[in-house]
């Protein structure tokens, strides 16, 4: 009972402070808004200019659009193209020559220019470009064996070659691991929902430190110990507290962001195993930080800045699909990648609870690492 | 202008005994632009390698000459047993995709039924499941022009003599990389100066919205009480604000420059383009502080401005591209400008483009300086 009326009073203290419904729920769902309007779904964007108008320019340019996890955007000029790239606007560059088409079509070469920011995306963007080129140049390849093995022009042998009726002797087929079909795209805002709220979750919950803080400074955290309640019963509740607030938080932000943008959440048991384990860990951080660190004007930059970089490293800004392959084992040391990598089995995969059961259990050995230290520390500037 | 200049000094002095304007001046903006840099690959070599299980069911010179073409990619193929097992290591995360050449491939080239490579891919890896599927591709576009060749000139000459042909033979389109040849902004300068200017904003407010604290604490009122004009007591705030963004930012630029190798560009111009920005965030900061109560108010209200400016100025991700709404929005905060005055000078640009984003800085500087001048006397009214 004793317990529960602490959890009550830090949530009325929590709730009573307005400016908390814009860092709690507001924020957060600003963000996936502003995410998935301007990255929506697809992994990367190629931006092209096209000098000419020619029919194998464009089929070019559509065969680079239907690579799965690549967008094409279309410049007028060669200048914005690389201002684009340069600012990281698109991911690469690609521009065709006014003389593209008649150059083919002569049986002559041409050459494209293709350019990137040198950052991890640009080769695997090059692969891609590299098979819808082979894939056009599979024609005039042709022709030009033709060509040689009977002397004709390369007009009338890309003529014989065209003519050719047989469907493609060896076809491509794309499939997910469980056999199923290659999901073409999630929502706009799909991608951006889970790694946002565990950003904002964990963040808010180490902000928490300075409440904790306050807690102490306001003499509350006295007042507590002089009432006949235990040292232990005071920690649970001012840990539950903070969970709580925590949990209500992630479930406003699956809520309406399922309500709002159509967010789809998987199963509801994986979902709802990764929020509780996850808040949790978050909460013994916050609360740890919170009997490390003395001042508030102390704690809430530290908050910001182990909130921040933890969700950095850990796949909350940009997805872990994109690090580096030595950075995607180091992410790991954060409990995000954990949870990203659930989520993402969750939500991409169809998974459910037991096939996230390996995260989850990770998770849960951070929340009892932390959540011990925390109140051993706890127990320490509470009582002393 | 003594009273003044011992204000700020007493401010200073404050602000480096709790350590706290160390912490949001330096060592956040640092500690995240490295985080955020080395995710995207900005301080690694080479980027990424992806693991592509291939399930060689073909066992035939086909498949050889698959695993020969894939040489130039950026992969590395690993040999699976069955399916199953390649399936099961793409779901679990080992593989990043698997590609499964079908029996009989090598078949199909010498004109026997026609046959299908799957690629199996996770949707959580977009980048991975592009590579196999680019691969695939690559080869089946080899395939089709054998079968093309083949089929145009009859039976008369054998595939596989075309097959050796066609490999000498270059596709006529070649794919020219400029990409290196490039000076651009890259993604560490980029981070490293999205996050000083995030941080700036938070970094401002020591000063400006002192005043306060200043006044919880009872002291405004001893202040105004001694000899000191109101003026100086406002100055004195403002130029806490200007000293401790400055040094901030001057520091973060030297620091990024030579321990993480960020390229800032011509120095008279990044000079300028930090003055200006320095003063528009404590014109920002000063305008929100005079609207604000209390202290409790000012700082919340402080920090949903800065974090919405940040995200919507892109400090964490650029935006000006999104279109419509939120390029317009972009374009309101005072981040986006000096981040695209940065870009056109670190891109050689001449030192003229800074002179719209300065100019914009500054009109935000004093409009924002202006309006708080005319409301702040409210703030110290005893």
């Amino acid at each position: 009972m004793r317990v529960l009326a602490i959890v009550k009073t830090e949530l009325t203290r929590t709730f009573r402070w307005r400016a908390n419904i814009f860092f709690l729920l507001i924020m957060p769902m600003g963000l996936i808004l502003l995410l998935g309007v301007a990255f929506g779904s697809s992994a990367s964007r190629i931006g092209v200019v096209e000098k000419g108008k020619g029919q194998l320019a464009r089929q070019l340019v559509t065969a680079l659009g239907d690579q799965p996890g690549l967008d094409t955007k279309s410049y007028d000029s060669l200048g914005s193209l690389e201002k684009a790239v340069e600012r990281g606007y698109v991911s690469a560059g690609l521009v065709l020559g006014a003389d593209y088409d008649q150059r083919l079509q002569a049986g002559k070469a041409v050459t494209v220019r293709y350019f990137a920011r040198p950052d991890s995306l640009a080769p695997q963007i090059r692969v891609a470009l590299e098979s819808a080129v082979a894939a056009q140049g599979s024609t005039l390849v042709a022709a030009r064996i033709v060509r040689g093995e009977q002397g004709a022009s390369f007009e009338s042998a890309l003529q014989r070659v065209s003519a050719v009726k047989a469907d493609p002797s060896v076809g491509v087929n794309l499939m997910t691991a469980g056999g199923g079909k290659y999901p073409t795209a999630g929502g706009q805002f799909q991608q951006s929902a889970s790694t946002q709220l565990l950003l904002f979750v964990f963040l808010s919950a180490l902000n928490g430190a300075v409440w904790l803080i306050e807690t102490r400074r306001l003499g509350i955290a006295r007042r507590m110990l002089s009432t006949p309640s235990s040292s232990r019963e005071i920690m649970l509740g001012i840990v539950l507290g903070r969970w709580v607030i925590t949990l209500l938080q992630a479930t406003m932000i699956v809520f309406f962001s399922w309500l709002i943008f159509s967010v789809h959440w998987g199963d509801p048991f994986g979902t709802g195993a990764i929020i509780l384990v996850f808040s949790l860990v978050a909460v013994g951080a916050g609360v740890l930080i919170g009997s490390l660190v003395s001042s508030a004007q102390q704690a809430g930059p530290i908050a910001m800045i182990v909130g921040l970089v933890f969700a950095a490293i850990g796949g909350s800004m940009e997805p872990l699909q994109y690090f580096p392959t030595t950075m995607r084992k180091i992410a790991h040391i954060t409990p995000h990648a954990w949870a990203n990598d659930a989520f993402g089995t969750l939500l991409g995969n169809g998974g459910n609870l037991s096939s996230v059961w390996l995260d989850v259990a990770v998770l849960g050995a951070y929340a009892a690492v932390l959540l011990t230290l925390a109140t051993w520390r706890l127990r320490r500037v509470l009582t002393t | 202008m003594r009273a003044t200049l011992l204000i700020t000094a007493k401010d200073l002095r404050q602000r480096l005994r709790d350590r706290s304007a160390f912490l949001v001046a330096f060592v956040a903006p640092l500690a995240l632009a490295f985080a955020i840099s080395v995710t995207v690959g900005g301080f690694s070599e080479g980027g990424a390698t992806y693991h592509i299980g291939v399930v060689n069911l073909d066992r035939g010179q086909a498949a050889t000459a698959f695993f020969s073409a894939a040489k130039q990619a950026p992969v590395r193929l690993k040999n699976e047993k069955s399916e199953t097992t390649a399936r099961k290591r793409v779901k679990d995360g080992k593989l990043d995709a698997a590609i499964v050449l079908p029996r009989g491939l090598s078949a199909t080239f010498l004109g026997g039924p026609s046959v299908r490579i799957d690629v199996i891919g996770d949707p959580n890896n977009q980048v991975g499941t592009l590579v196999a599927r680019a691969l695939s591709d690559s080869y089946a576009s080899y395939a089709r022009t054998i079968q093309l060749a083949s089929q145009a000139l009859g039976n008369a000459t054998k595939p596989l003599e075309i097959a050796q042909k066609s490999g000498s033979l270059q596709s006529p389109v070649t794919v020219s990389d400029t990409s290196t040849t490039r000076k651009n902004l890259e993604p560490k300068t980029y981070y490293a100066a999205g996050m000083a200017v995030f941080f700036l904003f938070f970094a401002v407010q020591f000063g400006i919205s002192s005043l306060l604290d200043e006044r919880r604490d009872g002291t405004l009122a001893r202040l105004l009480a001694a000899p000191i004009p109101r003026r100086s007591i406002i100055g004195a705030k403002a130029l806490t604000s200007l000293v401790i963004g400055l040094t901030s930012m001057v520091v973060l630029a030297l620091t990024t420059r030579y321990a993480l190798g960020a390229h800032w560009g011509n120095p008279v111009g990044i000079g300028v383009l930090i003055v200006c920005a320095v003063l528009a965030a404590t014109g920002v900061t000063a305008f929100v502080t005079t609207l604000a109560k209390t202290q409790e108010q000012a700082n919340s209200w402080l920090s949903m401005v800065s974090i919405i400016l940040g995200m919507l100025g892109g400090s964490f991700f650029p935006l000006a591209q999104a279109g419509g709404v939120v390029s317009f929005l972009s374009k309101m905060t005072p981040h986006a400008w000096f981040l695209s005055g940065l870009q056109d000078l670190s891109s050689g640009e001449a030192l003229s483009s800074i002179v719209e984003p300065s100019i914009v800085l500054l009109a935000i500087a004093a409009v924002c300086g202006g309006v708080s001048l005319l409301r702040v006397r409210k703030l110290i009214e005893p």
